[in-house]
């Protein structure tokens, strides 16, 4: 079933096979778990969150267009909980500076450059759907179509919001 | 690619652990016991809920949702259908700026601020809809797309499908133009419903929006066209075409066989350029920009369709 491609295994995942849905969820966890972090910036909430927006699209699989990539359906299921959770929860996403001292960068662990420091803060104050925007954009590698795909968005506004997130980064970055 | 975008390609946040290792355990668990997947039955659902909450709130509300959801009737061209998630309407009123604030109570259903239908919520939850002051959209209308988004995203009777997905693409398609989510007043510091839905539709946003995309086209525009090089000029009003203008003034700005250049209205490179502030009327926003040539300026009007967030036209006065 491992060999298997996306096509078959969502074909099989229709038929109630729940091995072949986990296969799935095993291919797109980690980038699913890690945009969701991004967002919401708290590793349990993202989990959790993560694991609603599999769930929900095994329910939804039905609708899914196969002629879309299902990675990018799966990022805007994620992406919305994301934004819904925080909406929901009231609160901002003005991570402390314990919860900023969480959020390390792979390829500078332990020790991380002051660049990246100082980056990591600006992105902290962008608000959830700009940091979503730049997650999709240079973390998971979506483009401006998949982005907007994933937000029902304009392709038009996407690039505009980036524009302006990336002005509002500048800004922070002195 | 600049520095920036380097430096965010290279830098990627990363929570301080993996997911649990019973992360698609707990998933496939999940869905083994609650098949039937896809074509699950909404009741069974929805009784399986009640069960497990067994109060009296939820009790009216069941009988709230077999009152109105098992009738059917129509309201100016929408036809109610009956469904076991639902929709209410809980009042209405006109806002200073003269546009409405709608309440919509929504029962088991969710609709999230994307317009794009997520999981099923439990329990009740209230929305607050402000519906522009020029949109014909009718409090009636606005319940039925919510209703329908609601319904289009889970499991609804074949007979209502077709009709459901008319109403959550209406829905879609209004969200952000005829009307907007907003936050309760109450609870919003300002005393205002403020718009939470898509911060490019109202008038601030609008403003900012065109602010960043003439800056952003005009600063690319001369960093790409500082030459005499006609190839590079040439490159540039494709850029500046493809990547800010919409259709019809792409064609005029690429297709410019003269050395008048049409995004400058002028033979010459600016020294530099002031951008005056944004002014928003509708869907349109237009902003005068002074073109200054040491001893001589020029203006320059741009014209954007914010709800393309393109340029659509660009007029010159001296």
């Amino acid at each position: 079933m491992q060999d298997m491609t996306e096509h078959e295994l969502i074909a099989h995942s229709l038929q109630h096979n729940a091995q072949a849905y986990a296969v799935l969820v095993e291919r797109y966890k980690d980038a699913i778990y890690y945009h969701c972090f991004a967002i919401v910036r708290d590793e349990d909430q993202a989990e959790d969150i993560a694991q609603e927006s599999f769930i929900s699209a095994y329910y939804k699989l039905d609708q899914f267009d196969q002629s879309r990539k299902f990675s990018t359906w799966l990022f805007k299921i994620a992406t919305n909980n994301a934004l819904t959770h925080i909406k929901r929860s009231k609160r901002t996403v003005n991570a402390s500076e314990e919860q900023l001292e969480s959020i390390v960068s792979p390829h500078t662990t332990p020790h991380r450059s002051a660049e990246h420091d100082e980056l990591h803060r600006a992105i902290a104050k962008l608000s959830p759907r700009d940091q979503a925007i730049i997650s999709l954009h240079y973390w998971q590698g979506l483009n401006f179509k998949e982005i907007a795909e994933t937000l029902s968005k304009p392709e038009g506004s996407i690039k505009v919001w980036i524009l302006r997130a990336k002005e509002q980064l500048r800004k922070e970055l002195g | 690619m600049n520095d920036l975008d380097k430096d965010l390609a290279s830098y990627k946040p990363r929570p301080s652990h993996e997911v649990s290792t019973a992360f698609t355990h707990r998933i496939v668990d999940h869905i083994t016991n609650n098949e039937p997947a896809h074509r699950s039955s909404h009741f069974k659902e929805f009784f399986v809920n009640i069960k497990l909450h067994k109060s009296a709130a939820v009790l009216t509300a069941i009988a709230a949702v077999f009152l109105i959801g098992g009738s059917a009737y129509a309201t100016d061209g929408f036809t109610k259908l009956p469904a076991f998630l639902n929709a209410f309407f809980a009042g209405q009123s006109v806002a200073p700026d003269k546009s409405r604030i709608v309440a919509i109570d929504t029962d088991d259903c969710h609709v999230d601020y994307y317009g794009v239908s997520g999981n099923k919520a439990s329990g009740d939850r209230r929305h607050l809809y402000r519906i522009a002051e020029e949109s014909k959209v009718t409090a009636d209308e606005l319940l039925q797309m919510v209703q329908g988004n609601c319904e289009a995203g889970d499991d609804t009777p074949d007979q209502n499908a077709s009709k459901n997905s008319q109403y959550a693409a209406d829905f879609t398609a209004k969200l952000g133009k005829d009307f907007y989510e907003v936050t309760p007043c109450n609870t919003d510091p300002s005393g205002y419903c403020s718009v939470h839905t898509d911060t490019s539709s109202d008038t601030a946003d609008k403003k900012s929006a065109t602010r960043t995309l003439v800056e952003s086209a005009y600063s690319t525009y001369l960093d790409a066209y500082g030459s005499d090089n006609t190839s590079t000029i040439q490159t540039a009003r494709e850029t500046f075409g493809n990547n800010f203008a919409a259709a019809g003034l792409k064609s005029k700005i690429v297709k410019n066989p003269y050395s008048y250049d049409a995004v400058l209205c002028a033979q010459g490179t600016p020294l530099s350029i002031k951008y005056g502030s944004p002014a928003v009327s509708g869907k349109t926003a237009t902003m005068i920009l002074t073109m200054n040539y040491g001893e001589s300026n020029s203006k320059v009007t741009v014209t954007v369709d914010t709800s393309s967030n393109k340029i659509s036209d660009i007029t010159c006065s001296f």
